[in-house]
């Protein structure tokens, strides 16, 4: 009796290290190394729950859909989607719209990759075009310092916090960008997102947060097949 | 004892790390994919969106016609994005089954002459695919007054209307650019046919989009 007694006690000890580990693991922590470079072409956007033009989900969750009677994404096979519309703004001043469909991604583990969720978008500038982004976002830093102590925890939030989430799926942790209509047509390129939260609360989340995209979409050659881009 | 103690500590951290590592922490439900395997070599599969059940939000311009009715009717369209005709489509998509098995996205402005779309659809379990086409703005509003159909009253019939033609050696039409996930790597074509069952006085669409693809790996 003493020794399972004994063994139980350190299997505790043993999970609550294991516990530990996870959650100040470097390796999940870890985040993009931010924009490309001076050829970027930068995206600013705000929240979509709070200034967006159409944001639903499955219903389950605590942040608000809009606006009122946009359906519920409650089918069993799309319940963990995210759907967000919102304007989004270039920095020389070009104005366009993005929906943006996010999915918890299968490649979410805990101990190397974190929490991934896969975000497509397609993006329009009206009267030039629209093109493509593909980009796995590890929140895995973000919910660790602000969902799980503010809404789980119920402590008071101690930010504002800037992340840089993009890990892939493209070569060097980026995002894929690939141009579909217009002046984009044919191009293919990288991006990497940065977000800046300076206000989460326990209704709304990340209720303020000024987000960009850096898009870098050079002419598609043939030594940049999307095949190639992906790890 | 002691060592008792530090097996159970192995055992146990052992056990957290392994599970962290290894359990399907995100396991999407995957319904059969229905394709066919065309002639030469190629993949075909049919992508189904029923109207008006499917719609999740529709924003756009006037230009884009009846299809740019606002749904829900409250959702609008920025004053500074209203200078260049702009829609904005978001639909539930079905498998040939009737099943929903994703959600798309269908973007169309008109970047030069007539109206270009982009189309990405993502099923959770599988990826997203990415098509992009070419169309006629306001085409199907002309294909309804065509055939009897008067703005503003509700009219009721069988329109089969061609959106999107596969791509020809004259016409650009519509093609696969490729995807995520399992539609990584893809080209092809597709055509885009919206069968129109009736309209309502408020210009609601009530219907089906038909999206035949054909994929091919590795163009």
């Amino acid at each position: 009796m003493k020794y399972i007694l004994t063994l139980i006690s350190g299997l505790l000890l043993g999970a609550l290290l294991g516990v530990a580990t996870l959650y100040f693991n470097p390796l999940t922590g870890r985040e993009a190394a931010g924009p490309g470079g001076a050829g970027d072409w930068t995206l600013s956007y705000g929240s979509p729950v709070s200034g967006g033009l159409a944001f639903t989900h499955s219903g389950q969750s605590r942040l608000p859909i809009h606006p009122a009677g946009i359906p519920e994404l409650w089918e069993n096979t799309i319940n963990k989607m995210l759907l967000s519309v919102f304007p989004v703004i270039s920095a020389d001043g070009q104005r366009g719209v993005a929906s943006r469909l996010s999915v918890p991604s299968e490649s979410t583990e805990l101990l190397r990759r974190g929490l991934v969720v896969s975000d497509h978008w397609v993006i329009t500038i009206p009267g030039e075009g629209s093109l493509f982004v593909d980009a796995d976002n590890n929140l895995w830093p973000f919910f660790k310092r602000d969902v799980l102590p503010v809404w789980y925890l119920g402590r008071a939030w101690s930010g504002p916090r800037s992340y840089s989430p993009t890990a892939g799926p493209g070569l060097g942790h980026y995002g894929i960008a690939q141009g579909a209509t217009g002046r984009f047509a044919e191009r293919i390129g990288s991006a990497t997102e940065r977000y800046h939260v300076s206000k989460f609360n326990t209704q709304r989340g990340a209720d303020e947060f000024e987000a960009e995209l850096f898009v870098n979409l050079p002419e598609l050659t043939a030594a940049s097949a999307p095949d190639e881009l992906a790890e | 004892m002691k060592a008792v103690f530090a097996i159970g500590v192995v055992i146990g951290l052992a056990g957290v790390l392994a599970g962290a590592g290894l359990f399907p922490w995100i396991d999407h439900p995957r319904l059969p994919s229905r394709t066919q395997v065309v002639a030469n070599g190629g993949r075909a599969e049919q992508f189904v969106v029923r109207l008006p059940v499917d719609k999740i939000a529709t924003i756009g311009t006037r230009e884009l016609g009846v299809r740019a009715n606002p749904y829900p009717a409250s959702a609008v369209l920025p004053e500074d994005l209203q200078a260049e005709p702009l829609l904005l489509e978001h639909f539930k998509v079905r498998d040939t089954e009737g099943s929903v098995i994703g959600v798309a996205v269908r973007h169309t402005t008109s970047p030069g002459q007539g109206a270009a779309t982009a189309w990405a659809i993502t099923v959770p379990s599988r990826g997203t695919l990415r098509l992009a086409g070419t169309e006629e703005p306001a085409g199907l509003d002309a294909a309804i007054a065509a055939v009897g159909g008067v703005e503003n009253q509700s009219w009721a019939g069988d329109l089969r209307f061609a959106m999107t033609a596969e791509p020809t050696e004259e016409a650009r039409g519509g093609r696969v650019v490729g995807g995520s996930g399992e539609f990584s790597g893809l080209g092809g074509a597709y055509s885009e046919t919206w069968l129109i069952t009736g309209v309502g006085e408020d210009g609601e669409l009530r219907g089906t989009i038909e999206l035949s693809t054909v994929t091919y790996q590795g163009l």
